[in-house]
């Protein structure tokens, strides 16, 4: 801990104030000063937006030699006691937390790294594989439902994906392409093999192709929200192409959904342990043991009876 | 004292304006503020120190609600008087006890 010297604190002061450092020094004295004849006349000394200084008397008590046993009172004295304005420690707990702010955004990045399936939330710019994971949340809706109407989706990709690519940049020779591929393209993000064939390209390709694969993300995700009420009103012969396809390709989506379901961690409760433990276990901070409070909705943190599961956020 | 008289006093003490003392008090808390937030202590020769003082994040129960609330960690700032100080104040005592 750094120690600050009285003339320490004349010489900062006079650089934030523009003054002469005989004045801030002098200031800093007549401080000391004022402080202690208000203390000596009122008691008190109140400064607003810094604080009060109080003159407390503290009595005079007996105490024990601990080596021989003696009694003996210690003589009373005067205190000059402080108690900072909320203003103040408002100011101290601000800048505070901007210093330290970069600290718990690195400790809260380790414990998703940790998990085998991140929830995508807490990160601002997901890649493509992490936005896949809402889509599959989304997507055990349709593979509930029968065969042919779960692929659905897939057409109404091909469809709508042809409007998405004219909208961007004028793609006209691309179109076509990505009209044809893009069923080959959703399986691409199952399977392994599949995309082969979109790294083998060159780099202005895969940069196309990469963007192509965003699109497609977003409309597959758009569609799988608004699919139930799309069913409603498509014609038979929609119905009678998806059969087709559904025929032609093999359905990965079962695959997808038991790969990307979310998993969330469970402790299972020790003696000895309390949530604030687990947090700093899991987290390395205390700070998440609010989450996983609210996360089990436990009544009282501290009445848990042992071996309860805990779920981890 | 309160803070009207106070900041005239400090003017009168320190041979500056009322609103140039009050600028440097302004100016002092907010140093005060900043060393002690990069935890340093800030030293006024005798007269004591200003330091740092940390409270750790702290379980309240609300006994009307029957709730418990957690209060997050949060940072004090403590005075602690020099000795010159505590041997003024004592003669202080003396001088009138003595009158």
């Amino acid at each position: 801990m750094k120690k600050i010297s009285t003339a320490a604190i004349a010489e900062q002061l006079s650089q934030m104030a523009g003054m002469n450092k005989k004045t801030t020094e002098s200031f800093i004295r007549a401080f000391v000063e004022t402080v202690l004849t208000g203390v000596s006349q009122d008691g008190v000394v109140k400064i607003k937006d810094f604080g009060t200084f109080k003159a407390v008397n503290v009595a005079q008590r007996e105490s024990v030699n601990v080596v021989s046993g003696e009694r003996f009172t210690i003589a009373g004295f005067n205190k000059l006691s402080f108690t900072p304005d909320v203003t103040l420690l408002a100011m101290l707990n601000s800048v505070s937390a901007e210093t330290t702010d970069t600290a718990p955004a690195t400790t809260d990045e380790e414990p998703e790294e940790e998990t085998p399936t991140a929830e995508p939330d807490p990160i601002p710019t997901p890649t493509p594989e992490e936005t896949i994971v809402p889509e599959a949340e989304a997507a055990p809706v349709a593979a509930v439902i029968d065969e042919s109407v779960a692929e659905e989706p897939l057409t109404e990709v091909v469809e709508e994906s042809v409007e998405v690519s004219d909208e961007p940049v004028a793609e006209d020779e691309t179109e076509p392409v990505a009209v044809s591929d893009e069923p080959a393209e959703i399986t691409a993000d199952t399977t392994p093999t599949a995309m082969a064939p979109a790294d083998v390209k060159s780099g202005s390709d895969v940069k196309k192709w990469t963007s192509l694969i965003l699109a497609i993300i977003v409309v597959v995700a758009v569609v799988a929200f608004a699919w139930p009420k799309q069913t409603d009103n498509e014609p038979q012969a929609q119905l009678e192409k998806l059969a087709e396809i559904a025929q032609t390709q093999p359905q990965p989506q079962p695959a997808i959904d038991q790969a990307d379901e979310p998993k969330r961690k469970v402790h299972i409760l020790q003696k000895g342990e309390s949530l604030t433990t687990i947090s700093v276990y899991y987290y390395n901070t205390k700070d998440s043991m609010q989450a996983i409070w609210k996360l089990n909705g436990f009544k009282d943190p501290n009445n848990i009876p042992l071996g309860t599961e805990i779920l981890l956020p | 004292m309160t803070n009207k008289q106070f900041i005239s006093a400090l003017a009168k003490n320190s041979g500056l304006t009322t609103t140039e003392a009050a600028v440097l008090l302004d100016q002092f808390s907010i140093m005060l503020v900043d060393s002690i937030a990069a935890d340093q202590t800030v030293n006024l020769q005798s007269f004591g120190t200003f330091s740092l003082k940390t409270k750790s994040e702290k379980r309240a129960y609300n006994p009307t609600t029957k709730q418990f609330k957690l209060i997050p960690a949060s940072k004090s700032i403590t005075f602690r008087q020099s000795s010159i100080l505590k041997d003024k104040l004592a003669d202080g005592d003396r001088k009138e006890d003595e009158a």
